[in-house]
């Protein structure tokens, strides 16, 4: 079976250029466009890894990881970034998020980091 | 026409390599008229006279390539350099008619050499001042014309009410949410490579507050006007939706 991934992500183009290449890579993927629908479906299903961005509506990025964390230590977590983001990215990395990849995403580099972090 | 400007054809049914095509050339160096199939271009060839250079795809209807080019130098006596579009080696692109094959999606190598051909100034990025670019979703996708119009739908359909939001937030005095909204946005002018539109968003996000975020924002609404309509040229079958 594949692999669930929660993506997090409020901007739709990028949305959709993660679903198209993580589908496209062969795993399944359920979309969360805000923070309150994502600490929903993580309530509701498991997932095998999250990919989060951090700002986010009403429910920011860190709040995800710090539930994440509290819940199921087990459960990767890559944070999507922009490059002027360095503070922030070192404050999640603190608190235990796995890695992380900068918007725009590389395709290449985006396959890598996601398959490296569920062989983990 | 500019007696300046070089003259390139271009005849290809693909709406997305048409497009695709026109983002290397500055228009102020390089007129390029394009056509879907032979029989626009021939015409074309007729009333106006032979151009700089004529790209043709290998399939083009209702002729293809050879016989395309054929009929022209039969029929109206052309002796131009043509240039074959092709999505593979083959042996009609090995044909000593054609100065080069081009592969599809177009590559900087082939463009690049275009450009050497036609004896523009030739760099190895494409101009900073670009409306748009394919490329990033082109690369992200191999080149899938149908991931890449419904990408460009929801730019189409999702960045306008963000930026009506934007400039209601920065009436409200609400700097901090106009950051937000910018933050978000960026990644949308990147992923279509609008550098200016791109650095807009950033230093509206994270550089600049209060009455200062009022020309960079007007700046931005109108980069993402001519955005738009570049895109509305080149894809009106996504903007007539």
């Amino acid at each position: 079976m594949s692999k669930r991934i929660l993506v997090i992500e409020d901007n739709p183009m990028v949305v959709k250029s993660l679903e198209f290449k993580l589908k496209k890579d062969g795993y399944t993927v359920v979309l969360a466009e805000d923070g309150r629908v994502a600490m929903q479906l993580l309530k509701d299903q498991e997932f095998d890894l999250v990919l989060t961005d951090l700002m986010l509506p009403f429910v920011n990025g860190n709040e995800i990881i710090e539930h994440i964390k509290n819940v199921n230590q087990e459960v990767p977590i890559i944070v999507l970034s922009t490059s002027t983001q360095e503070d922030i990215i070192t404050d999640a990395f603190e608190m235990g998020v796995d890695d992380f990849i900068t918007k725009p995403f590389s395709p290449s580099e985006l396959s890598l980091r996601v398959k490296r972090t569920l062989a983990k | 026409m500019n007696e300046t400007k070089k003259h390139i054809v271009l005849v290809d049914a693909d709406a997305l390599a048409q497009a695709r095509f026109n983002t290397f050339f500055s228009k102020s160096e390089v007129e390029v008229n394009s056509f879907a199939s032979a029989m626009g271009a021939i015409q074309y060839i007729k009333q106006s006279g032979e151009p700089d250079l004529l790209l043709i795809e290998e399939n083009v209807k209702p002729l293809g390539a050879i016989q395309t080019l054929n009929y022209l130098k039969e029929q109206v006596n052309f002796k131009g350099s043509v240039m074959l579009i092709a999505n593979s080696e083959s042996l009609v692109s090995k044909s000593a008619d054609f100065v080069r094959f081009l592969s599809k999606p177009f590559k900087n190598e082939d463009i690049g050499f275009v450009k050497t051909f036609l004896q523009l100034p030739c760099s190895p990025e494409e101009p900073e001042e670009q409306i748009y670019s394919l490329n990033y979703l082109i690369e992200l996708s191999d080149g899938d014309a149908e991931f890449i119009r419904e990408s460009i739908s929801i730019f189409k359909d999702s960045v306008t009410p963000r930026l009506e939001e934007m400039l209601q937030f920065y009436k409200e005095e609400a700097y901090e949410e106009v950051s937000k909204v910018a933050h978000s946005l960026k990644p949308s002018f990147e992923m279509l490579q609008n550098s200016k539109a791109a650095q807009l968003s950033n230093e509206l996000a994270h550089k600049i507050t209060g009455t200062a975020m009022f020309p960079l924002i007007n700046e931005l609404i109108e980069e993402h006007k001519k955005m738009q309509e570049a895109l509305k040229d080149d894809f009106p079958e996504v903007y007539s939706v």
